[in-house]
């Protein structure tokens, strides 16, 4: 079995942050595109 | 000795004339769309009842303008590095893992394309407000005690512009990334390198261009950034374009905004300038 270093473990870390964080407004807008509008 | 009516150059001088005709619809084009109006925008900077450079000692000598420029130059180039900070390990992620792992790690980096720049900065108000996601989550796990101010300044307008021009810095680095050959890491390591060491002198000076094309793209987009400033910076980060926008529907004022978009244009292609000393401009816009 292949042990991954601390800098490949790092670089995985601060990838799938910055993933999170691109898709972070995505995955907030779907959600509230669901909530029924205020009746008026 | 070639004669006037040599019949190469009768062909050559009839394929340029065809290749002129071909091309002409395109320049009319740009004439129409870009010269014009940008020829319009440059003399309505400097003709108000007559030659004035009013408008140009305006923004060169009020403060106001200063302040802005300044502003947004600074912005754009924190923007620029976080976004190089950000994007370069993504890039790097995605072209060292399996094709399938790549394609989808690109997925999620060109995903907020599909909402427009408005809805993304309006989800980005969602999260970062007094009564936002963060905010609310951070007092739940009761790391703060009084909502932090995330929004309605400099810090929520960076955070909100990096997200949008994020794509703009991974995708030219990708692509460059793309074409260093692994071999060259593998030879590296071969002649006893550290990956730490062959990263740095060998991947990283390959990906240069590419850095370089993304930090250009980047910088140049962020310097007329309208929406997000607006709705994010809460009329405390005014950014040049936002100066335009005010000059036009709150003071009329056509030759002062004229004015400012000539000097951010004369900035951007003083930018592009310098750049193509280093780097050929079209690998910059994405051409090689």
């Amino acid at each position: 079995m292949t042990r991954s270093s601390p800098a490949r473990i790092a670089l995985y870390v601060v990838s799938a942050l910055v993933l999170v964080y691109l898709i972070l407004p995505v995955l907030i807008i779907a959600p509230i595109s669901f909530i029924p509008a205020r009746a008026s | 000795m070639i004669s006037a009516h040599d019949p190469s150059q009768k062909h050559q001088r009839r394929e340029h004339g065809l290749m002129l005709a071909l091309v002409s619809p395109a320049l009319l084009v740009i004439l129409l769309l870009i010269v014009l109006p940008v020829g319009w925008l440059a003399w309505q900077s400097i003709y108000h009842d007559g030659f004035t450079l009013e408008n140009y000692r305006r923004v060169f000598t009020e403060d106001i303008y200063w302040r802005s420029f300044a502003l947004t130059f600074e912005i754009s180039l924190a923007v620029t590095v976080i976004a190089l900070l950000l994007g370069y390990p993504v890039a790097y992620l995605a072209n060292s893992v399996p094709k399938g792992w790549s394609i989808l790690i690109l997925s999620l980096v060109v995903l907020p394309f599909w909402t427009s720049v408005l809805v993304r900065a309006y989800a980005w108000l969602a999260l970062l407000q007094r009564t936002g996601v963060i905010n609310q989550f951070l007092r739940y796990l009761e790391v703060i005690s009084e909502p932090l101010a995330l929004v309605h300044n400099t810090f929520g307008t960076v955070v909100a512009t990096v997200h949008i021009l994020l794509p703009f810095m991974v995708l030219p680095l990708y692509a460059t990334m793309q074409k260093i050959p692994g071999d060259l890491m593998q030879a590296g390591a071969s002649l006893g390198a550290s990956p730490s060491l062959t990263f740095f002198r060998v991947f990283l000076p390959l990906s240069l261009p590419g850095l370089l094309a993304g930090c250009t793209m980047v910088f140049v987009l962020c310097l007329g950034f309208y929406i997000t400033p607006e709705l994010l910076g809460g009329g405390r980060t005014v950014m040049v374009s936002m100066l335009v926008s005010r000059n036009v529907e709150l003071y009329n004022q056509f030759g002062a905004a004229s004015a400012v978009g000539v000097v951010l244009l004369l900035s951007v292609l003083a930018i592009f300038f310098a750049v193509s000393r280093f780097i050929s401009l079209d690998r910059v816009l994405g051409q090689k």
